[in-house]
């Protein structure tokens, strides 16, 4: 007997890249879920990822940033926040401020 | 809504566990909590009392933070509560502690994690006193407590 | 001799001949001429004072005439001793030889003649008036009174109340005859009815206070006879036949039936209202015409002898009552059509058929005594009403007692609810409605024995009926509580509810996976609630309303109409959060999503209405999920483009084929958690997810891919010795079949052949996943069982006879070996063979293991009696060692089972051992 198949229909789930069950420090939800201003995860809820080691929801961490008390700190450690993938620009506060939802997907690229 | 999804977060954590010493008081609502703290060791400025922490949320938290302060229940209440002496504590409630106010909040902090600066803020304190021009302070003061500009001169509590 | 003298004989004389022969008086208890007074000496009779006291004014006839005359009239108006078998021969005997008989038919000689017309001359012709009356009584009393006690000795005689009225007739034919021939005409006109009346009364008092007929028993004969003439001449008793003969003949008898009919159903279907008219009112047929003359002629003895009146009137009320109670029980039960004219019907029965008896009978026995028929008339308008009313409260009575029936049968039972609506007009009647159908349903609906199909489906229709019996909603929040209550504590209620919502309106496609019948018209409902307004469902007033009505005064304190106004919303507030509700959602659209479907049209409706309903928040993670299965689409588009999994689409370019594999990407934060039952996929897939994955990871950054390689679906292609087999199978049935691929395509080997536990650790999966997948391949026919745990692969189909060990095609017969389509029919019978076995063997086990428990159970019910199912299911959590591990649902279809099969019983919620 031969077995070929035509069509092999699967099911996956995808998750970011991160350890289990971590959640974003500000609004305590897995990043797996939504910011609680987002209905759906991943393209429209992106995760920024800063080079101190700790991640956000974008859209919890651009709340906070926009606070002038921030003053552009991570608010885990209290160093400057910068993401990954855009080493070129040092100014993290600035650029962070710049980010909108349309350009999420340049900034992950 | 931020507020909201992340104070129902908390309190969904805070029913399943707390660290020992810190108990949950009462929320009506989503704006004002009461929290109960016990210092755990045997200081005997605070040995064997139980103080009441009042946490008032705006809609920004926890981007903002919230306000906190001791209130006292009269000793004929059923669960008395007085204000406890610190340096840094006014004897109408307020604290002046810096993760507490605009500057120095993070929105990583969490109930449970103020509540727990403040019990170590006690645990750590050895002067039965009140700060500097406590009643002059009380008497006057008209700001809210976060946008008084204390000074943080004294690392020492 | 002296007058005094005289007087004192005549007076012995009239004593003499009245009381001489005197039997013991009886209960003579009439004041009116009381026969013992003259006994007593300080009473006063008329008679003789008159006759003392005009005695010297007035000097009559001489003495001696007088007592001639009085001998002579005496004797001539004596009613002979015959006893009363010499009444009770009438029927034998022509009238006038009866007559003469009792010596009533010989007219007077002159000398009689002229002593009657002397005595009744004189002013003291009173005396040989009462004189008379004196002789009925007492040859009443001796003759008669006997005989008609021992009539009724046997009241269920036929006819005997006739008899005992005939009796009587005649009786007063014999003690009047001689007073209307022979003294009446003597008399001028005032004289002659004071007369006759005097002994007209004396008749009456002797019939019904003599202990010859007493009342109870009269009564009871009257009862009986008004009952049986009154369930003919209304119409009750052809109701009855008709509902006997049942249904099915109704029509072919229309022709030949009787045109007179109370019958509601041939009234309502009547579509000419003048023909309706005239069913009840013209034509009646020779029974009802007979019956009503026998009953009236009855009547008119009746109150002729004495027996009518206002006894008889009480008789006949009651009964009339009684029968206004049967024909509502002969004539509506189960005339539930909507709308309803039973009120039409009623009034017009009881106007011209109910009412027209009554009259009748009025007419005759609400006589006054006078004799003269008075000129008010016996009914007025408001008894009419009276009785329609009285009517009206048994049909309310009626469809209470129905209301369980006209549930089930809802919508077609929508006339009931138009009869009651008439019936809970106020508390009391509404408290009624409440605490009876509270119960019944307990009894009927809210056990165990009850699937929770069956029970919303009926809340569902109570929702809808009571709504319309009370738009106010108050009746239906006092009956729901119970039913609400009840739903609450069920495990699948949520289940049934969200399935019901995600049924297809349309049933068709694929089977529903549980054999179980679905709710189905719950999403017709949500469609149709979608349509109406939503606004509704505030809680604030409407001040616009103009046509705002206070709640009732019987809503309970906590009521509000929005809860319960409808259907969709009733089920859903059942829970008091609604992620009870949500969750469930996402379980049954988990289910359906990942199946392989074109559209999700129904699942989109659902989840767009819940939204309203619930708000977006709550459903956010239906909404993810749908969205991941649409993204999914175009992802999958993007990423097999990019790794080169599309295939060529040249023909002419032999590349070599590669399964085409899709994916359905999840956001698995927002998915009920799914259970994985891990396995070694085929290695060419595992590559090809690989791939998929490397193209996902660069298109989505920063996330990465886990397959759950249990979900899914595959189309296999099996190239067999002697045929080829394509279907779409699970990825464990296609992972498990793939194992069995011959090494060497060409090669004329044996067929492969492996064990379950090489299966088991090739795939590294699951021994009963393994085994699940291997029976459904022998339900194909691609694999047999040579023996236990050993399968192999059955290249060519046995021509012939059965191959031995295929055990699950026993339907394989000698004459389907040839052709292909033949071979295909035995592998469909195979499969249903191979189905009903796996269902049989699954049920089979869960018995086994469930009957280890039965013993448990029969010995708690019978040493601690019954007990409802959640009680059963502690006591079995606490007595079996290493706890019960049956879900409250299957114990409840275990139960069923017993049930059925007669060794428990259900009563009140509680099953209990049958003894």
């Amino acid at each position: 007997m031969k077995v070929t198949f035509k069509e092999w229909n699967a099911v996956a789930t995808w998750r970011w890249d991160m350890p289990d069950d971590d959640v974003c420090g500000i609004c305590r939800v897995q990043f797996d879920g939504t910011c609680p201003t987002c209905k759906f995860p991943g393209d429209d809820c992106a995760l920024l990822l800063g080079k101190c080691g700790h991640s956000f929801h974008m859209h919890c961490l651009m709340t906070w940033i926009q606070q002038e008390a921030s003053k552009g700190l991570c608010p885990m450690c209290r160093q400057k926040f910068e993401w990954k993938g855009n080493e070129e620009d040092g100014n993290a506060t600035q650029n962070t401020q710049d980010i909108t939802q349309d350009t999420t997907q340049d900034i992950q690229a | 809504m931020f507020a909201g999804k992340r104070l129902s977060k908390e309190l969904a954590k805070m029913q399943g566990h707390l660290p020992p010493g810190i108990t949950f008081a009462k929320s009506d609502n989503l704006e004002e909590w009461q929290m109960d703290i016990r210092v755990l060791d045997d200081n005997p400025l605070y040995q064997n009392q139980i103080y009441r922490l009042k946490f008032t949320f705006s809609q920004k938290y926890p981007i903002e933070p919230p306000e906190v302060q001791f209130i006292s229940l009269p000793a004929s209440h059923e669960t008395p509560r007085p204000i406890p002496i610190h340096p840094h504590i006014y004897s109408n409630g307020i604290i002046c502690l810096d993760l507490l106010s605009t500057a120095g909040w993070s929105p990583v902090q969490t109930v449970e994690s103020v509540c727990m600066s403040i019990q170590s803020m006690l645990t750590a304190n050895t002067r039965d006193e009140r700060p500097p021009g406590d009643s002059d302070f009380v008497s006057y003061n008209k700001r809210r407590p976060r946008d008084i500009n204390f000074q943080y001169d004294d690392d020492n509590v | 001799m002296p007058p005094t003298s005289t007087i004192t004989t005549s007076r012995k004389r009239v004593f003499n001949s009245v009381f001489s022969a005197s039997p013991a008086l009886g209960p003579f208890s009439t004041t009116d001429n009381p026969p013992l007074k003259s006994i007593d000496p300080l009473a006063t009779s008329r008679s003789f004072d008159d006759s003392q006291l005009t005695e010297p004014d007035e000097p009559g006839p001489d003495q001696e005439t007088w007592d001639r005359a009085w001998d002579a009239a005496t004797a001539f108006l004596a009613v002979p001793d015959r006893g009363f078998a010499a009444l009770g021969a009438f029927e034998d005997i022509d009238e006038d030889v009866f007559l003469k008989r009792w010596n009533r038919h010989e007219r007077p000689s002159r000398k009689t003649a002229d002593a009657l017309r002397v005595l009744v001359s004189q002013e003291q012709r009173g005396s040989i008036i009462d004189w008379y009356g004196q002789e009925i009584r007492r040859h009443f009393l001796k003759n008669f009174r006997d005989g008609l006690f021992d009539l009724l000795c046997y009241p269920e005689k036929e006819g005997l109340l006739q008899r005992i009225v005939r009796c009587l007739e005649l009786a007063r034919r014999i003690y009047f005859t001689r007073l209307a021939e022979y003294i009446l005409p003597l008399l001028d006109a005032s004289e002659k009815e004071r007369a006759f009346l005097k002994l007209h009364r004396t008749f009456h008092h002797m019939v019904a206070y003599s202990s010859a007929l007493p009342w109870d028993r009269v009564s009871a004969l009257l009862n009986r006879e008004f009952t049986k003439e009154a369930l003919t001449i209304l119409g009750i008793d052809a109701l009855k036949e008709e509902a006997a003969r049942g249904d099915v003949s109704i029509d072919e008898d229309m022709e030949v039936d009787r045109e007179f009919s109370v019958s509601y159903r041939r009234w309502r279907e009547e579509p000419s209202v003048d023909a309706r008219m005239e069913m009840m009112t013209e034509n009646e047929d020779a029974e009802v015409v007979a019956a009503r003359d026998r009953l009236l002629s009855l009547l008119n003895g009746l109150q002729l002898v004495g027996l009518g009146g206002d006894k008889a009137q009480k008789v006949f009320a009651g009964v009339m009552n009684s029968m206004m109670i049967e024909f509502v029980l002969a004539a509506y039960p189960g005339q539930w059509e909507g709308p309803s004219l039973v009120s039409q019907h009623l009034r017009h029965w009881v106007e011209n058929v109910f009412a027209r008896l009554v009259v009748q009978v009025l007419a005759i026995i609400n006589v006054p005594e006078s004799g003269k028929s008075s000129e008010h008339l016996d009914v007025n308008l408001s008894d009419v009403e009276k009785w329609y009313e009285t009517g009206f409260t048994c049909v309310g009575t009626l469809r209470m007692r129905e209301l369980f029936d006209v549930m089930v049968e809802w919508p077609a039972s929508s006339g009931a609810i138009d009869d009651l609506r008439r019936f809970t007009t106020n508390p009391a009647t509404r408290l009624y409605f409440t605490l009876s159908f509270a119960s019944v349903l307990c009894d009927r609906l809210l056990h165990p024995g009850a699937s929770t199909v069956e029970i919303l489906q009926l809340y569902i229709s109570i929702i809808r009926a009571l709504n319309l019996l009370d738009p106010k909603g108050v009746l239906l929040d006092r009956v729901a509580r119970p039913i609400r209550r009840y739903l609450r504590d069920r495990d699948d209620t949520v289940k049934v509810i969200v399935g019901g919502l995600l049924a297809d309106p349309d049933a068709e496609g694929q089977p529903a996976p549980s054999t179980r019948e679905t709710l189905a018209e719950l999403s017709a409902e949500l469609t149709k609630a979608h349509q109406n307004s939503l606004q509704n469902d505030g809680d604030e007033l409407d001040w616009n309303d103009m046509n705002w009505m206070p709640d009732p005064v019987d809503a309970a304190p906590d009521f509000r109409k929005s809860k319960t106004a409808d259907v969709i919303g009733s089920l859903i507030s059942l829970f008091e959060s609604k992620e009870t509700f949500v969750k469930e959602m996402q379980n049954m659209l988990a289910e359906r999503l990942l199946q392989k479907r074109t559209d999700y049209v129904q699942e989109m409706s659902v989840l767009e209405l819940l939204k309203l309903r619930f708000g977006d928040n709550a459903l956010q993670a239906c909404e993810v999920m749908m969205r991941d299965i649409f993204d999914s689409r175009r992802v999958d588009g993007v990423i097999r483009n990019d790794q080169g999994l599309v295939q060529s689409t040249t023909p002419d370019e032999p590349t070599e084929e590669i399964p085409d594999l899709h994916a359905k990407i999840l956001s698995h934060f927002f998915w009920p958690d799914i259970q994985e039952q891990a396995f070694k996929v085929p290695e060419e897939i595992t590559a090809l997810q690989q791939r998929y994955s490397t193209g996902f990871e660069s298109l989505k950054p920063s996330r990465k891919l886990t397959w759950l390689n249990n979900l899914g679906q595959v189309t296999v292609e099996l190239d067999l010795d002697d045929r080829v087999f394509v279907d779409e199978v699970t990825t464990w049935q296609a992972a498990v079949i793939y194992a069995f691929q011959s090494t060497t395509p060409d090669d004329k080997q044996p067929p492969v052949t492996k064990t379950l536990e090489q299966l088991t650790q090739e795939l590294q999966m699951s021994p009963a996943l393994v085994r699940s997948a291997c029976l459904f391949w022998i339900s194909k026919r691609i694999l047999t069982e040579p023996q236990r745990d050993t399968y192999r692969v059955l290249e060519t189909l046995p021509s012939g006879e059965n191959e031995p060990g295929t055990t699950a095609e026993p339907n394989t017969t000698d004459d389907i070996n040839d052709d292909t389509s033949a071979a295909a029919s035995a592998a469909a019978a195979a499969d249903a063979a191979a189905a009903a076995a796996a269902k049989e063997s699954a049920e089979a086990a869960a018995m086994e293991k469930m009957n280890l428990y039965w013993q448990f159970i029969v010995g708690m019910l019978t040493n601690q009696g019954a007990m409802p199912l959640q009680q059963i299911v502690m006591m079995l959590k606490m007595v079996v060692p290493g706890g019960f591990p049956f879900s409250n649902e299957e114990l409840r279809e275990f139960l069923a089972g017993m049930v059925s099969k007669g060794k428990l019983e259900v009563s009140g919620g509680k099953y209990k051992i049958v003894p």
